[in-house]
């Protein structure tokens, strides 16, 4: 398997920390294995998950903008019929594309072409709701929440794993767009820059 | 302003753009009437009223959907997905 080489690596500097503020946010490079969509054909939606309980038990449907998450792994529900999976498991693409049949499935492995940040912190809600126009309030777009929405001009993905635990992904060519509106954003208010990590959340 | 998509919800108009008039049938693509797709091509009636549009969440989840926006509030009643059956799911 080809070397992943992660677009942000060496401008995410671990432990640099603007002398502004509290540090009350940590921006991280999240590094994953695998980012895999699965977009099913008319009437296979059971086929796909019955096909995903024989490789990764626990990766279940989630209703519309929701994400089903295992810790390691996730599976993000993105439109009509169409699925991410993410997880720090390298071999689960390759898995993926083996276990779900070519009739069932289109299979498309994305893991060299998204760009994540974590941000995370007492002030990672508040640096997300000036970030984004849908409401973050925990009632509405709590833990668990997929929501595809532009953040400073790029179109972007943010999982939000817990109260303040905010994944934000991107295209990878928006890599650099992404780290810096990411330190700018957070910069009035302090933050670190964490050691980049997989997709598990620390207690 | 809020345009409600089937997939996602209400969200900031900025998320979508627009499609086109959706109550234009297409001709047959066996149809070799020059003059029937050129009306379908390129004439619109521009109705004061409701008019059913194709509209695309192109920042959101990507699907394709129907509203029905009045032309001249720009109030959009109803909105509908392209899927078989409307579901989020399938």
């Amino acid at each position: 398997m080809a070397e992943m080489r992660y677009p942000i690596a060496e401008a995410m500097e671990t432990g640099h920390a603007p002398a502004a503020g509290g540090g009350d946010i940590t921006l991280a490079e999240i590094r994953l294995g695998t980012i895999v969509q699965l977009a099913t054909f008319a009437g296979r939606r059971d086929d796909l998950f019955a096909a995903l309980a024989g490789i990764r038990p626990g990766l279940e449907p989630a209703p519309a903008c929701r994400g089903h998450d295992l810790g390691d792994a996730a599976l993000l529900t993105v439109g009509p019929a169409r699925w991410l999976v993410v997880a720090d498991d390298p071999d689960l693409a390759a898995a993926l594309a083996q276990a779900v049949a070519a009739e069932t499935a289109a299979v498309t492995d994305l893991s060299h072409a998204r760009a994540i940040v974590r941000i995370s912190g007492p002030g990672a809600a508040r640096l997300m709701q000036d970030a984004v126009a849908v409401d973050l309030d925990p009632v509405i777009n709590g833990p668990g929440a997929v929501i595809q929405t532009p953040v400073h001009h790029f179109n972007a993905l943010v999982h939000r794993r817990r109260d303040d635990v905010f994944d934000v992904y991107a295209m990878r060519s928006f890599a650099g767009p992404l780290y810096h509106w990411a330190t700018d954003a957070a910069a009035p208010v302090g933050y670190t820059i964490g050691a980049a990590a997989g997709l598990k959340v620390g207690d | 302003m809020l345009i409600t998509c089937p997939h996602c919800g209400a969200r900031d108009r900025a998320e979508f753009t627009y499609g086109g008039d959706a109550s234009v049938p297409r001709p047959e693509l066996s149809d070799l009437d020059q003059e029937r797709w050129a009306d379908y091509v390129y004439l619109r009636t521009n109705p004061r009223g409701t008019l059913r549009e194709f509209w695309h969440h192109v920042a959101g989840c990507r699907i394709w959907f129907i509203a029905e926006r009045d032309t001249v509030s720009h109030k959009i009643s109803a909105t509908q997905a392209l899927d078989d059956d409307g579901s989020a799911e399938r």
